[in-house]
């Protein structure tokens, strides 16, 4: 029994509900732009280079900011778990311990990118220390964004100045006690930011070999002290409003955020004449948030690689490789349903379509990819 | 004596749609309450409520005198909820979820099932199971500890004439020991609960508009 309770301690009872490879290829695809970006203003000089790091550190974390936060209130698991009397506190570390892997991944692909974009090394230390000082705020700071969202998205009394701002913030397309989740998580990733300045101007500075005054190290400390008390206080603020939270946001996404009938699909998946085909490439389509754009964008990166005049470098290269996975990684959940699905279909007449499916989404990955790889063999 | 469940003013809409209007319930001590009605007329959005996995609009519920909104861990703690779907997270075996539950609800874990069909597999991965065991390993989870009420939707789906008159036993044994039950069942699993002298409630008179 001892040990079975070590198990189940050690072991989050959320994490085998969880989509874990959801928040992995997108920290791949931000850090690959960033590098690119970084690369295109390196002409400019070293300090031109810090200055665009600057924004564009906080704009890779926002763009992955809900694939790694998303264990504290909108998994899946979460939702299975409500009617259990599992502590809210359980629950925030549990979805902590996803948050900080995913920032983890997050910190290692940017670090790799701002390194291979900086022009000499002391530019690229000062481009990694910078980042990794956004990194060490936003691991403090973030939890309160989820935080912040499971208290304001409960159900407040509409004249308090929580419900105004639940409905005013809203623009009334979906539930006010949802509105918060889509401002508060971007809120506190500023605030990280903002916290986060005082130390990549003194490394900037350390760099140049100038003096970091004492007011300064005194504007460190503050920053990371607040950072800290309100990764302290986070987790009080999360339990208050977990449990109403979680079920406003499910409401809300499942009757309010959309409508309950789905887009048409495209004409030249009605056409398929497999059936089980057809259902397979139908329940991507369906199932993959924005196909058409990430099939584009992979498609079109690669002819943009494979038609210009240099040869792709590594950070173009890691874009490449980043769409190929942002294309494929939805097929994952499919893949995980495949069983229920085979049990489904077998007593059906028709032949197994997985070969056939997998084969369509290769096929772009195939167009895109084989024309960089022989501009790249070619070139070497 | 405290109520098992207690249901005040319950109102909860979609959209314009109202689902429940006003709902009054009391579950007592030994008490099995049905919910019947056909499809649609708001089953599943009141063990939503009472499990909470829905916020109601209005009203109160209270489970063993807790409120669910206001002490969500107290009442949760009292609250044994088998829903519609079993979900049974992959990778775990069935000795690893009985040992989740007694966790999760502060008891000892079972030796032993105590249902030689359940016994025979219990350290299999529980994905491996058939619909019905699969819903009785959920079920057996339940029992542990001491609950206060029971919120069982189809609890009978599935599961063989062994696994339902284990599972009526169980049942009767807490109900004996004073636990309150609502159950959301189809006239084809009444047969079974009749046994235990159940109250039937038509959730259309429960204040469903």
């Amino acid at each position: 029994m001892a040990s079975l309770r070590t198990h189940v301690a050690k072991r989050s009872p959320l994490d085998p509900w969880e989509q874990a490879h959801a928040s992995m290829a997108l920290p791949v695809v931000a850090a690959g732009i960033a590098a690119a970006l970084l690369g295109a203003a390196a002409p400019l000089g070293a300090e031109s280079q810090r200055s665009v790091a600057f924004a564009l550190g906080p704009a890779v974390m926002l763009v992955t900011l809900h694939a790694r936060t998303a264990a504290y209130l909108h998994d899946d698991g979460l939702a299975a778990t409500l009617a259990l009397p599992i502590a809210a506190a359980r629950r925030f570390a549990a979805a902590q311990r996803r948050h900080l892997a995913g920032l983890a991944w997050q910190a290692a692909w940017g670090a790799f990118a701002f390194a291979l974009a900086g022009t000499d090394g002391p530019t690229r230390m000062v481009l990694v220390l910078d980042w990794l000082a956004l990194v060490l705020l936003c691991a403090l700071v973030e939890p309160l964004g989820a935080a912040a969202s499971a208290w304001m998205g409960r159900r407040v009394p509409s004249e308090s100045i929580a419900g105004q701002l639940q409905r005013s913030l809203g623009g009334g397309w979906t539930l006010p006690e949802a509105v918060v989740h889509l401002w508060a998580p971007a809120i506190a990733l500023s605030l990280a930011a903002a916290l986060a300045m005082p130390q990549q101007l003194a490394i900037d500075r350390w760099a140049d070999a100038q003096v970091v005054a004492s007011s300064h190290l005194v504007a460190c400390l503050l920053a990371i002290a607040i950072a800290v008390a309100l990764r302290l206080v986070a987790p009080v603020i999360y339990a208050r409003g977990f449990f109403d939270a979680v079920p406003w946001l499910r409401q809300a996404t499942r009757t309010l955020a959309g409508p309950p009938t789905p887009q048409q699909a495209p004409r030249w998946i009605a056409a398929i004449r497999d059936p089980a085909l057809r259902l397979v490439l139908l329940q991507h389509q369906r199932l993959t948030p924005v196909p058409m754009l990430r099939l584009a964008m992979l498609v079109g990166t690669a002819a943009l690689l494979a038609f210009k005049s240099a040869v792709p470098d590594l950070a173009e290269t890691g874009i490449l490789a980043g769409l190929v996975a942002l294309w494929l990684v939805p097929a994952t959940t499919l893949q995980r349903h495949a069983e229920t699905k085979r049990r489904l279909l077998a007593p059906l007449p028709i032949a197994d379509a997985r070969a056939r499916a997998w084969a369509c989404l290769l096929a772009p990955v195939v167009l895109a990819v084989v024309p960089v790889v022989i501009r790249i063999g070619g070139a070497t | 004596m405290t109520l098992p469940l207690r249901v005040r003013g319950v109102v909860k809409r979609y959209g314009s749609r109202v689902i429940l209007g006003g709902v009054q319930l009391d579950v007592g001590p030994g008490e099995l309450v049905v919910l019947r009605g056909p499809n649609g007329t708001g089953k599943s959005t009141l063990i939503g409520c009472v499990t909470g996995q829905v916020v109601p609009d209005e009203g109160t519920i209270a489970i063993a005198g807790h409120d669910l909104r206001g002490a969500p861990l107290e009442a949760r703690r009292q609250l044994r909820a088998l829903a519609q779907e079993v979900e049974i997270p992959p990778g775990v075996t069935g000795r690893e979820w009985l040992g989740f539950c007694a966790d999760v609800y502060g008891a000892t874990s079972l030796a032993t099932a105590g249902d030689p069909q359940l016994d025979e597999v219990i350290d299999h991965l529980a994905t491996t199971y058939s619909v019905g065991l699969r819903r009785r390993l959920a079920f057996l989870g339940l029992c542990l500890g001491t609950p206060k009420l029971f919120v069982l939707d189809e609890p009978f789906a599935g599961v063989d004439q062994d696994g339902r008159r284990s599972m009526l036993d169980r049942l009767r044994g807490f109900l004996a020991a004073g636990a309150g039950m609502l159950v959301a069942a189809h006239d084809h699993e009444l047969g079974e609960l009749d046994t235990l002298t159940p109250k039937m409630v038509d959730v259309r008179e429960l204040g469903l508009q």
